[in-house]
C-alpha cells in the first residue's frame, strides 16, 4: 500500500458516499428552499430497516437493500406529506420548517433507539474480512468500491435525468421559482413529493453502504447530515454537479489535511472549507 | 426544593441566552446559530481564571465578556458579509470551530478532560456557595440582562435594529450604516451570553467541550422561536417552557428501558406541533 | 390579553404538577421497598453503557427478589436518563432522584456526569457508586461516592509493560478526545516510553469519526510493533482499517467486548487485551437466557453493584444510609461476576488486571 494512492482512495471513498448524501439533501433543497435535519436520521432509517430484513430476518441480500431503500423513501415521503407539506400550506417561514425537521429528527432517531437499541451494530453476517482490491498501488474493499462506483452511477442518472426527462424538468422548474412553476400550470406538491422520495432514497442506500463499510448506531445521522450541508453549500446550494464536485473537494481536503494535522481537527477542517466558500464563492464551486 | 432551586438556577442561565439571542434574531433578523460559542468563551474564561489563578468570579465575568466580545466582533465582521441562509450556515460553522479549539488546545483547557472544581462566587466575603444565595445571584443577573435588553430595544438603536430586519437596504439608503448596528448587536449579544456562561461554569464547578456544541445553540434558538421572536418576555417563557418540559416527562410514568427515549420523542413531537399550529412562539409576534 | 393569560396558565401548571409530583412520593413506597436509582447514560454517546449496565441491573434485581429481597422487602429500581451529553441535565437526573427520596444510587457512567454530580451528591445522603466511571477524582470527592470500576490506569501500564516484556519497543495509539479514553492512551504513552519505549504515533479522532482509514494510514506508516487500543468505541473499525491496508503487527487494548470483536470483521484475531476477569460463565448464561445476547460492558459491574448494596444492607440490618455507608467503608473485598474486587479505603476498588486474547472470533485466557 503506497500513501499518495491510498489517501486518494480515501478521499474518493468519502466523497462518494457525502456526495449520495448532498444529493438528496440539495435535491430537496432546491425544491423547498429550506434545509431539512431530518435527511441525516432517513439514511439511518435505511440502514436500519436493512438490518432488520436483512441480518435479523436473514432475507436476501439485494432484496434487503432494495426494502432499505424503500423504507428510507417512504419515510421522507411521509414526513413530506405529514409535516412539511402542511407547514408549506401555512406559509411557514423556512426557520418553522428548520424546527420542526429539528423536532423530527430527534423523535426519529429516539425511536430507532427504542426499536433497536443503541449498541453499535454491524450489517454483515460474517466474521471475516471483506474482499480486498488494488487500485495503483492503494486497497479497497467490496463494499468501498460498491459505495464509489454507487456515487457515480447515481450522481450520473440523476444529473441525466434533471436534464432531459420531463419529470426533471419540472424538478427544474420548481427549484428555480415555485409560483412561476404553480402557474404554469406544475403540481408542485406533487414534485416535491416525488423530490423527497427520491432523495430519502439516496440517503437510504448511503446509510446502507456506511453500515457495511464502518457499522451503524442510532446517533450517525448527525454528522452524515452536516457532512452533507457542507458539501451542499461547497458546491452550491440547489446545484447537482456542484454538490457532486464539492464531496470530492471535502473529501480531499479533509483526508489531506488531517494527513498534516491531526484527526480530531477534522470536522473544524470541514467547516473552516464551509466559510471560506461562503465568503469567497457563494454561489459553489459551478459558475451557475 | 433542591431541585426546584436548580431548575430555576438553570431558567436563568438558559433566560439569559435566549434574551441574548432574541436581540440577534428576533429583533436585528440575523440567523446567528453560534451562540452557544460565546457561552462556552464566557464559562472556559471563568473557569480557567477561577482554577488557575484564583481570580474573583465578578472580575471573571468582566473578563470573560471582553474576550467574548472581541471574538465576537472577529466573527461578526465575517458574518456580515452575507445573509439569510449563508450567515446561518456560517455561524454554525464557527461554532464548530470554537468547539474544536475548546477540545483540541489542550495547554489551555484541558479538552476533553475539562476544568473540574471551579469554586462558587465571592464578594466582598459574601460567599454565594449556597444554591438558594446563587439563585439570588443569577436572578440578579438575569434581571440586569432583561432590562437591559428592554432598554436597548425600546431606543432609538434598537428601532434601527428592527427597520435593518425589515428592510435593510431601504435604511441604508438613509445613510445608516448597518454594519455598525449589526455589528454592535452582535458583541452586545455575545457579551451576554457569555455571563450566563461564566454562572454555569460557577454553578456546575465543572465544564468540558460537549456542553457548547452545535446542538446546544440550536436549543437556544428554538428557545428564542418557541418563546415568540422580538418579544422579550417570550425569550423568559421559551426558557421556561424547554427546561421544565423534558424535567416534566421524567415524571410520566413510563417503562424504564424506553423511558429517556420516549422522552425525546414527545420532545420532539411537540416542536413540531408547535410549529405547525402557532409558528410565531408562544407570545411572539414577529414570523422569520 | 387572553392569550398571554393561557399560556401563563399552562406555565403554572406544568410547573405546579413538576412540584407536587416531586414531593408527592412522601411516604407511599418508604417502608415497603428498598429504592435503588440507577442513574444510568440512556442516551447520548454513551447510551451503548447505560443500557447493558440498566440490564445488569434488571438481572440482579430479579434474582435479588426471587431470593427473598434484601431485608425480607423488595428492591424497586428507579431509572433516571443521565442524559451525560450535558452535565445540567446529569445534575437535573441525580436531583430528581434525591427529591424522589433514593437513597441509594447506582451510576452515573462516564466521567463528565460523575464530576459535575460528585461535589453536590458529597452533601447530599445518599450513596453513589457508579458501575463505570474509572476515574479518581470521582470516589475520593467524598465518603459517599464509591467506585466499581478499577480507576486510575493501573491496568494500562499493566499492558505497557506486558508490551515492553514481550519485546516491542514502537507502538502507535489509538485513543480519542474523551477524558476516560484519553487518560489511558496518555497513561500508556507516559509508561512505556520511562520502560525505554517509543511512541510512533497517536491518534486521538472524536469518538463520532467513523471513517478513520486516513488515520490508519498514518499508523501503519509510522511503522510500530504494535498498535494499542483506548478508543473502545471505534476501535474495531481502526483495526479493520489497519488489516485492509495490510498492517500484520501485534494488536493490544485495555477494553473489549463481543460487540467490538464483530465490529472488526475478523481484523482482532490475535488482540490481547488486559481486562479484569470475564464475567463468569454463570452469569453470561443468564444475561443470555434473559437478554438474548451476551453481556455487554458494565452489564457485569453494574450487576455486582446492585449485589454489593444488597449485601451491605443485609449485613448492617437497616437501610439507614449513614449506618451503611460505614459497613460500606470496612467492606475489604468483594468476589463478583466482575472479577475479585479489592476496595482502597477511598471508595475505589483495584482488581487484578487479566490478560485475555481472542481466538476465532472467542475472547480466551491469554497464555504465553
Amino acid at each position: 500500500m503506497d500513501i499518495l494512492p491510498q489517501l486518494v482512495l480515501n478521499s474518493i471513498i468519502a466523497g462518494a458516499i457525502y456526495a449520495m448524501v448532498a444529493l438528496g439533501f440539495n435535491l430537496i433543497y432546491g425544491a423547498t428552499k429550506f434545509f431539512n435535519l431530518t435527511h441525516g436520521v432517513i439514511a439511518v432509517i435505511g440502514a436500519y430497516a436493512f438490518l432488520f430484513f436483512g441480518k435479523t430476518l436473514g432475507l436476501n441480500l439485494f432484496l434487503s437493500v432494495f426494502i432499505g431503500v424503500a423504507t428510507a423513501a417512504i419515510a421522507g415521503y411521509g414526513l413530506d406529506k405529514l409535516i412539511y407539506l402542511p407547514l408549506r400550506k401555512r406559509k411557514a417561514s423556512n426557520m418553522a420548517l428548520l424546527i420542526a425537521s429539528l423536532g423530527a429528527f430527534t423523535a426519529l432517531q429516539a425511536i430507532i433507539a427504542i426499536l433497536f437499541t443503541s449498541q453499535f451494530q454491524t450489517l454483515w453476517r460474517n466474521y471475516s474480512t471483506q474482499k480486498i482490491y488494488e487500485i495503483y498501488g492503494g486497497v479497497i474493499t467490496q463494499t468501498q468500491l460498491i459505495i464509489l462506483i454507487s456515487g457515480i452511477l447515481i450522481t450520473a442518472a440523476l444529473v441525466l435525468s434533471l436534464k432531459y426527462t420531463l419529470f426533471g424538468k419540472m424538478v427544474r422548474a420548481v427549484s428555480d421559482d415555485e409560483e412561476a412553476a404553480k402557474i404554469i400550470g406544475i403540481n408542485t406538491d406533487k414534485i416535491i413529493s416525488r423530490v423527497f422520495i427520491i432523495g430519502s432514497a439516496i440517503a437510504g442506500l448511503a446509510g446502507i453502504l456506511v453500515g457495511f463499510d464502518t457499522g451503524i448506531e442510532p446517533t450517525m445521522g448527525m454528522s452524515l447530515l452536516l457532512k452533507g450541508v457542507i458539501v451542499s453549500v461547497i458546491g452550491g446550494v440547489g446545484n447537482i454537479y456542484g454538490g457532486f464536485l464539492g464531496a470530492f473537494l471535502l473529501g480531499f481536503a479533509e483526508n489531506f489535511g488531517i494527513w498534516k494535522i491531526s484527526g480530531e481537527w477534522k470536522d473544524a477542517i470541514a467547516f473552516g472549507l464551509l466559510i471560506i466558500f461562503l465568503l469567497f464563492r457563494p454561489r459553489g464551486i459551478m459558475k451557475k | 426544593m433542591e431541585y426546584l432551586i436548580h431548575l430555576t438556577i438553570l431558567f436563568a442561565i438558559y433566560g439569559i441566552l435566549g434574551l441574548s439571542l432574541n436581540l440577534v434574531v428576533g429583533y436585528t433578523g440575523l440567523l446567528s446559530v453560534t451562540h452557544a460559542a460565546f457561552y462556552g468563551i464566557g464559562a472556559y474564561a471563568t473557569a480557567i481564571l477561577l482554577t488557575s489563578f484564583g481570580v474573583n468570579f465578578f472580575v471573571s465575568v468582566l473578563a470573560a465578556i471582553i474576550v467574548s466580545a472581541i471574538i465576537a466582533f472577529l466573527i461578526g465582521l465575517i458574518l456580515s458579509k452575507f445573509d439569510d441562509d449563508y450567515y446561518a450556515l456560517a455561524s454554525f460553522g464557527f461554532n464548530i470551530i470554537i468547539f474544536s479549539v475548546f477540545l483540541n488546545w489542550q495547554e489551555l483547557t484541558r479538552g476533553p478532560l475539562g476544568i473540574p472544581g471551579i469554586s462558587k462566587p465571592n464578594l466582598f466575603g459574601l460567599d454565594f456557595s449556597s444554591n438558594l444565595s446563587f439563585l439570588g445571584l443569577s436572578l440578579v443577573f438575569l434581571g440586569l440582562i432583561y432590562f437591559a435588553s428592554r432598554f436597548i430595544v425600546n431606543s432609538s438603536f434598537g428601532r434601527i435594529l428592527k427597520a435593518i430586519r425589515e428592510d435593510e437596504k431601504a435604511i441604508q439608503v438613509f445613510g445608516y450604516n448597518t454594519l455598525y448596528y449589526k455589528l454592535a448587536i452582535f458583541v452586545i449579544s455575545a457579551a451576554m451570553a457569555s455571563v450566563a456562561g461564566s454562572l454555569f461554569a460557577s454553578y456546575i464547578t465543572f465544564i468540558d467541550p460537549s456542553s457548547f456544541w452545535l446542538m446546544e445553540s440550536i436549543f437556544i434558538l428554538a428557545i428564542v422561536i418557541l418563546g415568540g421572536l422580538s418579544n422579550l418576555k417570550g425569550s423568559l417563557l421559551g426558557a421556561l417552557f424547554l427546561i421544565l418540559l423534558p424535567e416534566a416527562l421524567r415524571f410520566v410514568g413510563m417503562p424504564n428501558d424506553i423511558a429517556a427515549q420516549m422522552r425525546q420523542v414527545i420532545y420532539g413531537v411537540i416542536l413540531i406541533l408547535l410549529m405547525l399550529y402557532r409558528p410565531q412562539g408562544l407570545v411572539g409576534e414577529y414570523k422569520l | 390579553m387572553k392569550k398571554k393569560f393561557f399560556i401563563i396558565l399552562i406555565i403554572a401548571i406544568v410547573a405546579g404538577a413538576v412540584y407536587f409530583f416531586g414531593n408527592g412520593n412522601e411516604d407511599i413506597s418508604k417502608n415497603e421497598s428498598i429504592r435503588i436509582g440507577a442513574l444510568l447514560c440512556l442516551t447520548g454517546n454513551c447510551a451503548e453503557w447505560g443500557e447493558n449496565s440498566l440490564n445488569g441491573l434488571k438481572l440482579a434485581t430479579e434474582e435479588i427478589n426471587n431470593n427473598g429481597g434484601v431485608l425480607g422487602r423488595p428492591v424497586e429500581l428507579v431509572v433516571q436518563d443521565s442524559a451525560e451529553d450535558n452535565p445540567a441535565d446529569s445534575v437535573s437526573a441525580y436531583r430528581q432522584l434525591v427529591l424522589q427520596k433514593v437513597e441509594y444510587i447506582i451510576g452515573p457512567n462516564w466521567t463528565k456526569a460523575g464530576l459535575s454530580i460528585a461535589p453536590i451528591a458529597k452533601k447530599d445522603n445518599v450513596i453513589i457508586t457508579s458501575p463505570s466511571l474509572g476515574v479518581a477524582d470521582f470516589n475520593e470527592e467524598s465518603e459517599n461516592i464509591f467506585n466499581i470500576w478499577p480507576h486510575d490506569d493501573i491496568a494500562t501500564r499493566e499492558l505497557a509493560h506486558f508490551a515492553f516484556k514481550k519485546g516491542f519497543k514502537k507502538a502507535a495509539i489509538f485513543s480519542s478526545k474523551e477524558s476516560w479514553y484519553q487518560t489511558q492512551g496518555n497513561a500508556f504513552e507516559d509508561e512505556f516510553i520511562k520502560l525505554g519505549g517509543i511512541i510512533t504515533a497517536k491518534e486521538e479522532p472524536l469518538l463520532t469519526q467513523k471513517d478513520i482509514k486516513t488515520e490508519a494510514i498514518k499508523i501503519k506508516n509510522s511503522d510500530p510493533d504494535v498498535v494499542m487500543y483506548s478508543n473502545f468505541d471505534n476501535m474495531g473499525i481502526m483495526a479493520k482499517e489497519l488489516k485492509v491496508f495490510g498492517y500484520k503487527g501485534k494488536q493490544i487494548s485495555i477494553l473489549m467486548d463481543d460487540s467490538r470483536i464483530s465490529q472488526a470483521q475478523g481484523a482482532f484475531e490475535g488482540v490481547i487485551y488486559v481486562q479484569y476477569a470475564k464475567p463468569k460463565e454463570e452469569f453470561i448464561n443468564k444475561y443470555k437466557i434473559k437478554f438474548g445476547n451476551e453481556p455487554g460492558i458494565t452489564a457485569d459491574t453494574a450487576y455486582d453493584t446492585l449485589h454489593i448494596y444488597a449485601k451491605i444492607i443485609s449485613d448492617t440490618g437497616t437501610d439507614d444510609v449513614s449506618t451503611v455507608q460505614k459497613t460500606y467503608a470496612k467492606l475489604e473485598t468483594y468476589s463478583g461476576v466482575s472479577g475479585e474486587l479489592t476496595f482502597d479505603e477511598k471508595g475505589g476498588v483495584t482488581k487484578p488486571p487479566v490478560f485475555w486474547t481472542v481466538k476465532d472470533g472467542r475472547s480466551i485466557l491469554y497464555s504465553e
